[in-house]
Parts: structure tokens; sequence; C-alpha cells
């Protein structure tokens, strides 16, 4: 598949760039060093909206605790501004920034096309846009170097109204975009949230009101095939991949009301799946540097978030206490909204020590020893939004 | 039906409603401003049944339970349940931007 949108990193440099603590250009920006290619889990966030300026290059501690393991530390804050709107679904993998977004404001405030961000060049490209009249990029994930997303064909104006979907994939490296499954005919009103790692594509097809399960697929990125890993999967559609394995939910038992979900694990190139998690039911995995995250209970605030190494014999251990959920793991770290909606960053131990992101974000994303956040600024919403990136430090 | 135009209209009719009416609140909603749909964006009805801190958050009962109806989790997970929502367009989400986002960016009062 061709490139469908043009390059935009040349107009960035005449771009105004915000700086806070450290540098203040795209060539700042640039300056990161890519970490270790890791997976990398979606975020959850939608368009972008106003918040604060960026604040301090450090990281706020929280209460203090004998024990514990200390908060992660916030580098300098690297921030610029970018002529994108509606941002959504930020993500991260190695020196790569994914999100969908629109060029300029859309009056339906729904992002149309796929944005990626070179953090070592400073270079912004529109890399695809919907391939549907009023289609918009529904969710977005990126792993080893890859994006994944899915493209809906409508905005659903209800729950079980059937839309088209197509789920796509980008080399990050070379560009090149290939599209990995389109939906049946008659379309469904549960679209993939597709993962990628491994060289691998995994998504979920749903198959109907009357079957009330999905089949789960695997696409190789290298040879373009594709096969069939699990049939009839009854249980939620989140998934992760890390260490070689496909992390996913499953319910061992079907009844009309709440199933009692397990968090399992699943070699990606063969063998016996394993449970992971222990009593509770359990969802929003996230996974990276070999350990996997999930939330507790399914539904309601607060969530429980619990994180297991995946070594054999491990044991889930609580890794916060009462929070919004929207856990994302990466090296060594995690993020995760606060029982206030605030962004905190920790370390990914038992009951480890949290600090604060400098400011509010829209929608934030981790890689490797990075985090990265979007944010609008107060005015000009409609025209810009506001990049910052930082490294993460753990002890 | 009334469109509130900034955050303190909608926490004043919340309160209103809620505390002296004792009645729920029918909003509006584009469910993407709402950390608990986790970034899916949709068109959508909730009902706000109280507040807290003051009014600086408010209390949503989320009637939508993908699991009942799909038999399955959507990748944006199961928003069914209580939820406490900040109305402030100071944090991540925001009740107020879910509603002036929304299609008719108007509750129900």
């Amino acid at each position: 598949m061709a490139r469908l949108g043009g390059r935009l990193g040349a107009g960035l440099a005449a771009l105004a760039l915000a700086g806070s603590a450290g540098c203040s250009s795209a060539a700042s920006i640039a300056g990161h060093h890519p970490p270790a290619s890791t997976g990398s889990t979606p975020t959850r966030a939608g368009p972008p909206r106003s918040t604060e300026p960026a604040g301090p290059g450090t990281a706020t501690p929280s209460s203090p605790g004998a024990g514990r393991a200390a908060a992660p530390v916030l580098g300098a804050v690297r921030s610029r501004t970018e002529a994108v709107t509606d941002v959504a679904w930020l993500t991260m993998t190695g020196r790569w920034v994914g999100f969908a977004a629109n060029a300029r404001h859309h009056p339906e405030r729904l992002p149309r096309s796929i944005y990626d961000l070179d953090l070592a060049t400073g270079r912004l490209s529109r890399l695809w846009t919907t391939e549907y009249p009023h289609g918009f990029v529904q969710w977005a994930s990126a792993g080893d170097g890859w994006l994944v997303w899915t493209d809906q064909s409508v905005l659903q104006h209800a729950m079980t109204q059937p839309v088209q979907w197509a789920v796509w994939a980008a080399d990050l490296a070379t560009d090149r975009v290939v599209r990995v499954a389109v939906s049946r005919p008659a379309g469904s009103p549960v679209t993939p949230g597709p993962v990628v790692g491994d060289g691998r594509v995994v998504w979920d097809d749903y198959l109907g009101l009357r079957v009330r399960a999905a089949d789960v697929w695997v696409y190789n990125l290298r040879t373009g095939a594709r096969r069939l890993l699990m049939h009839r999967i009854a249980g939620g559609g989140q998934k992760a991949i890390v260490a070689h394995q496909l992390v996913y939910a499953l319910s061992p038992s079907a009844y009309l009301r709440k199933p009692e979900d397990w968090v399992m694990a699943r070699p990606l190139d063969g063998g016996l799946a394993r449970k992971v998690s222990r009593d509770s039911a359990a969802i929003d995995l996230s996974a990276a540097d070999g350990a996997v995250g999930w939330q507790e209970p399914i539904t309601g605030d607060p969530k429980r978030l619990m994180a297991d190494s995946l070594r054999p014999g491990s044991t889930p251990y609580r890794l916060v206490g009462p929070s919004l959920g929207h856990l994302e793991l990466a090296d060594g770290f995690a993020t995760y909204l606060d029982r206030q909606d605030r962004y905190r960053l920790v370390a990914v131990e038992p009951d480890a020590r949290s600090s604060l992101l400098p400011e509010s974000a829209r929608s934030v994303a981790v890689s490797g020893h990075r985090v990265a956040w979007f944010s609008i600024p107060q005015q000009g919403w409609r025209t810009h939004s506001s990049f910052s990136v930082a490294t993460v430090t753990t002890r | 039906m009334y469109e509130p135009t900034d955050a303190a209209e909608l926490t004043s009719k919340v309160m209103s409603d809620t505390y002296m009416f004792n009645q729920g609140v029918i909003q509006n909603v584009d469910t993407s401003w709402l950390g608990f749909w986790n970034g899916h964006q949709t068109d959508h009805f909730d009902v706000v049944h109280g507040y807290t801190n003051y009014g600086s958050d408010v209390k949503i009962a989320e009637e939508w339970d993908s699991y009942f109806t799909f038999g399955y989790y959507p990748a944006y997970g199961d928003p069914y349940g209580k939820h406490t929502q900040q109305v402030t367009i100071s944090g991540h989400t925001g009740e107020f931007e879910a509603v002036h986002n929304s299609p008719t960016e108007r509750m129900v009062v």
C-alpha cells in the first residue's frame, strides 16, 4: 500500500517550538537515543484537550513508604508544537511515536489519519488516511518498530450497530503500509484491537451476537501468511505480545453476567496456554519488558493494578492500589491514572512509590525508557497540539 | 434540554437536580472523553446521579454493559458500572468535554 499522505517534516522546521525544561527545538527531540525495541501497548485516549503548560522536568514524589521501591525519576521534558488536531491513540515503539489525528480541525473530531514521529530525526509524517468516506481510526498500537491500527467505517450511533473495519500495519522504518485484515461483508458491532510484536500482528474477529465469541488470528509480517490462532474465544478482546507470548483474557465459563476472566499467556510459536492471573476477574492488559499488567475488577472504579513477571512459577503482585486504571508498562516502569485522574509513573515492583507526570496529559504512551504525551494549548486547539517526551529513570 | 457552555454550568445543573430535586441528569456524551471508556469513540447517553468534591467530580452510572450484549469484552473493555468523572477541563478527561463534543451538546435537566 502506497503512502496516502504527504510528508509534513519540512513544515515542522517552521513551527513554533514550546520548550520547557531541557531543549526546545526539533533537533533536540531528534537527539534522543532510541532504547532497545520493546513491545508497547496501546494508550486509551481520545482527542486532545486543553491542559496546563509543560511542567518542570522532574516528577513529584508521592507519599513515603518504608521498604517500597523508589518512584521513577523523569528526565528533562522536551516539548514542541505539532500542526495536528484531534489526537488519539498515542503509542510508541523504539524511536517512533505513532498516533491518529487530523491535519486540521474536523467538525466531528474523529481522527482520520495515522501519523508517525521519528524521535531520531524529528520528522513527522502523515502515513495513511482512512479509506472510508466517513471513517476514522478507532484503535492504534505499536511494537517492535511496527504500528497497527483499526480503520472503522463510521461512528457507531448505537453500540450494536454493525460497522465495517480493516486492520492495517506500517513498518515505521520504511513507511511500508500493509492491509492485514478486513471485516466480513455484514460488518460487526465489535471492532478489533490489534497488537503487534515478534514480527506478527494478532487481532480478534468477533463472530456476531449469536455466537458471542471471537476468532483470534495471527498475521506474519515477514511472509504475509495468515492463520487462525484460537477459535471461538470467549472473554476479552484485549491482548498484548511480550516475550514471544500472546497474553490475553479468557473466560473459562459462560454466564449471562460477568465472567471470571483469566489472564492467559500462550507461546506464539505453539504450545500450551497457561493461566497467569489468580482469583479475580481481570481486564485492560498491558505488557512490556517480559512482564504483564492488568486491572481488577473488570467494572467500576477504583481499580487495583496487578503485574506478573511471566517467569515460570511467578506470582502476581499488586502494583498499585486504588486507581482509575489505564495501566501501560514499559521497561521497568509503568504509567497509570490515579484516583484524581492524574497520570503517574511507578516502578514495576510490588507496591512501589509513584511520581506525578509534570502536567495533565490528554494521552500518554510509553516504550523502553521513555514516556511521551500529547496535550493541547488553551488557545489554538483547532490548529495544533503540544507534544512532549522525556526519559524515565528507575532506581 | 440544556446546553452547558462551561464546566461550572454543568456542575450547577447536576448539583441542583441531584441534591435539590433528587433526580438524575441524562447527558449526551462523546465517550472518548470519559476515562472509563478507554478512548473508544461513540455517541451515547449517560446518567449522572450525584457529585462529589463540591461538584468538581460527578458520579456516573454507566448502563452500557459490553459483556452482557456481546458475550465478549471489546478492546475498549467494559465501561459498565459506577464511576467518578472529573468535570473540569484541567484533567485527562472531562464530563463537560464529553457533553460539549456530543452530537446534541445537551443534557436533560
